[in-house]
């Protein structure tokens, strides 16, 4: 190779390797800069998933991502705690088997609905169905679910939500306005039954003084009749009135004299009885419509428990007797005389369910007492019924609990008489029960001065 | 055009002639990057045809024969530069194929601006196979080269027969070869 030759290659191979550095330098360049945009961009969707990753764990939801079998891929905190299972084991279960048998016939149903040929597909609104927890205990939520395909396959976005507390709520309201709508039924009751009582009041009170005058008269009459009898015997010694005696005696045989003189006084008695009952019945009425007073009263205990005995007869008379056991030196119980009266009518007519829950053939035995101790009054309801079960005894003073059959009992005397004892008279409600055997429920209410300054200081906040 | 084709070619030129008659055909090629070419640069093609037009008029060769002869070459170049793309184990028939669906794929990890031509097969029946070639560049006498640089590589050249056939009214633009295995 010549010198000239030479030259010119050497002047090339300057050239391209200039070039060849002028490219590298580019592609440096251009490698910092697609680094950079790649550095971003991958910042930008580790923020973005973790945004996303936040929403999806701090959602208030259940949010469950799904693959076309509906095996569980994803789950997130709140379906945890609602399905009370743990990630890893959510992982592992097909959604399906997170509901009961009727709720998942229906959700296929749902997913079934979808239009194959929409890639995103959210099908129907959010729909009531029936979880299960981890123990397979039911409960009521909202689905709905979505559908969509991502690189050829398909998943599924399953949205629910737990509403047992506002299936709970509604329950309850629903509830409390069967209870306003039977207190308002009741009250109306209490209002017709003062009116009656006080219409039978007046011709109770003549019906009575007309018994007593015929009593009284009747005794009078009795004199003359004694009177009339020494007469008669002395006229049947004397021929002259032989044919007039012996008439007067036909009479009297005829009418049965003897019969009504000793039979009459008997049924004025009986009388004047039923009269005295009628008159203690209308009383009760009367005072247990109408307690008189809403601020906290001196009330005779063992006087306004004989009134509920009264009223509450029908209730208990055919399943059962009722021993009372009063201490007679009771002091006064300061206290709401209508709430204490539902206190006590509950606790009774409680006892006379439990009797006839029992069963048996002959009567069953409520007793009833009270007793003074330190500075409370203790008021106790004993019953010879069934007793209550030991899974039952935590809910009985819960609001709406109730083991009895439908349209016997709405779950809330108990609940209420615990709310008004405790609460209203700073008192104590407890019971002891053995299963077949009985129950006795105890109240305890202060009797003091003291007390009864607290409760009307209560009262007035 | 990728500057490797360019720095094969001016190699293949000093050897196959002379490093003077290289020097020639450049500076009578009155070439825009005067023949100041860097493999991993990139340049017109046309610069390309002119140096062949002028190394045939230096030689008295034809064109075409010129570009089969260089494409043959490369071939051999491509394999010794670039051996990971070439498995020796492989049927030709199956390298053919995976020019366009692995190396060309490949080539533009390195290259993402490179303008490669399109080279798709078939195999219509047992020992044979039609590439199609289409480039608007219009080297099918480079295709063609190339492929009898692949037959040697796997010594078959004996044993398969080419048949070529333009599709583009001889613009070599769209060119069918049809490569026969002999019985």
């Amino acid at each position: 190779m010549d010198i000239g030759t030479l030259e010119k290659r050497l002047a090339r191979e300057k050239a391209a390797r200039c070039e060849a550095e002028s490219l590298l330098e580019a592609k440096s360049r251009e490698l910092f800069l697609s680094n950079k945009e790649l550095l971003k961009a991958s910042q930008t969707l580790i923020g973005q998933s973790q945004q996303l990753n936040a929403v999806f764990d701090q959602a208030l939801t259940v949010i469950l991502l799904t693959d076309a079998d509906g095996s569980i891929q994803r789950a997130n905190r709140s379906a945890e705690m609602t399905f009370g299972r743990e990630a890893n084991k959510l992982k592992a279960t097909s959604v399906y088997d997170l509901l009961d048998n009727g709720s998942r016939e229906a959700a296929i149903e749902m997913e079934r609905q979808r239009d194959p040929a929409k890639k995103f597909t959210t099908v129907g609104n959010m729909q009531e169905m029936v979880g299960l927890r981890a123990d397979n205990t039911p409960f009521p939520l909202e689905l709905a679910v979505s559908v969509f395909e991502l690189e050829g396959k398909r998943h599924g976005v399953w949205i629910c939500r737990d509403i047992t507390a506002r299936k709970e709520a509604e329950e309850k309201q629903l509830r409390l306005e069967q209870e306003l709508r039977q207190a308002q039924k009741l009250e109306s009751l209490g209002t017709l039954a003062s009116g009656i009582a006080h219409e039978i009041n007046t011709p109770i009170q003549y019906i009575n003084d007309n018994a007593h005058f015929l009593k009284e008269s009747f005794e009078d009459l009795m004199s003359v009749f004694q009177a009339y009898d020494v007469l008669l015997q002395k006229a049947d010694a004397e021929e002259q009135f032989k044919e007039q005696v012996g008439a007067v005696r036909a009479n009297a045989e005829s009418a049965d004299v003897d019969f009504l003189k000793e039979e009459i006084p008997s049924s004025i008695d009986q009388t004047l009885d039923g009269i005295e009952r009628i008159s203690k019945i209308v009383t009760a009425v009367k005072e247990f419509s109408h307690p008189g007073t809403t601020e906290m009263t001196a009330i005779d205990m063992n006087q306004a428990i004989e009134t509920t005995l009264s009223v509450t007869r029908n209730e208990w008379k055919y399943v059962a007797e009722v021993e009372t056991a009063f201490e007679q030196s009771l002091p006064m119980v300061p206290c709401l005389p209508g709430d204490i009266n539902q206190v006590i009518m509950n606790l009774i007519v409680n006892a006379a369910h439990a009797i006839e829950s029992k069963g048996g053939d002959g009567l069953g035995q409520i007793t009833i007492k009270t007793q003074h101790t330190d500075n409370n009054v203790e008021i106790s309801v004993t019953d010879t019924g069934c007793g209550i079960p030991e899974a039952n005894r935590g809910q009985i003073f819960d609001p709406f609990f109730t083991t009895k059959e439908v349209g016997k009992g709405t779950g809330q005397g108990l609940s209420i008489a615990f709310n008004i004892v405790t609460q209203k008279h700073d008192g104590t409600l407890s019971f002891t029960t053995e299963e077949g055997v009985g129950t006795t429920f105890t109240i305890t209410l202060p009797a003091s001065p003291a007390a009864e300054m607290k409760a009307e200081t209560k009262e007035a906040v | 055009m990728k500057g490797v084709v360019f720095t094969e070619f001016l190699e293949m030129v000093d050897d196959k002639f002379s490093p003077e008659v290289t020097e020639r055909i450049i500076d009578n090629a009155d070439l825009a990057s005067n023949g100041a070419y860097t493999a991993v640069g990139t340049y017109d093609h046309t610069e390309l045809v002119k140096l062949v037009v002028n190394l045939a008029a230096e030689t008295g060769a034809e064109v075409p024969d010129l570009v089969r002869v260089f494409g043959e070459h490369f071939f051999h170049r491509l394999v010794a530069l670039y051996p990971h793309f070439v498995d020796d184990d492989q049927d030709v028939f199956a390298f053919l194929e995976s020019v366009e669906n692995y190396i060309h794929i490949e080539v533009r990890k390195l290259y993402p601006d490179a303008d490669l031509p399109s080279v798709k097969t078939e195999r219509p029946g047992d020992g044979e196979m039609i590439l199609m070639y289409e480039s608007k560049r219009c080297l099918a006498d480079a295709a063609h080269g190339l492929i009898l640089g692949c037959l040697d590589y796997f010594n078959v050249k004996d044993k398969v027969s080419i048949d070529r056939h333009d599709e583009s009214e001889g613009k070599g633009s769209r060119v069918r070869f049809k490569l026969s295995k002999a019985a």
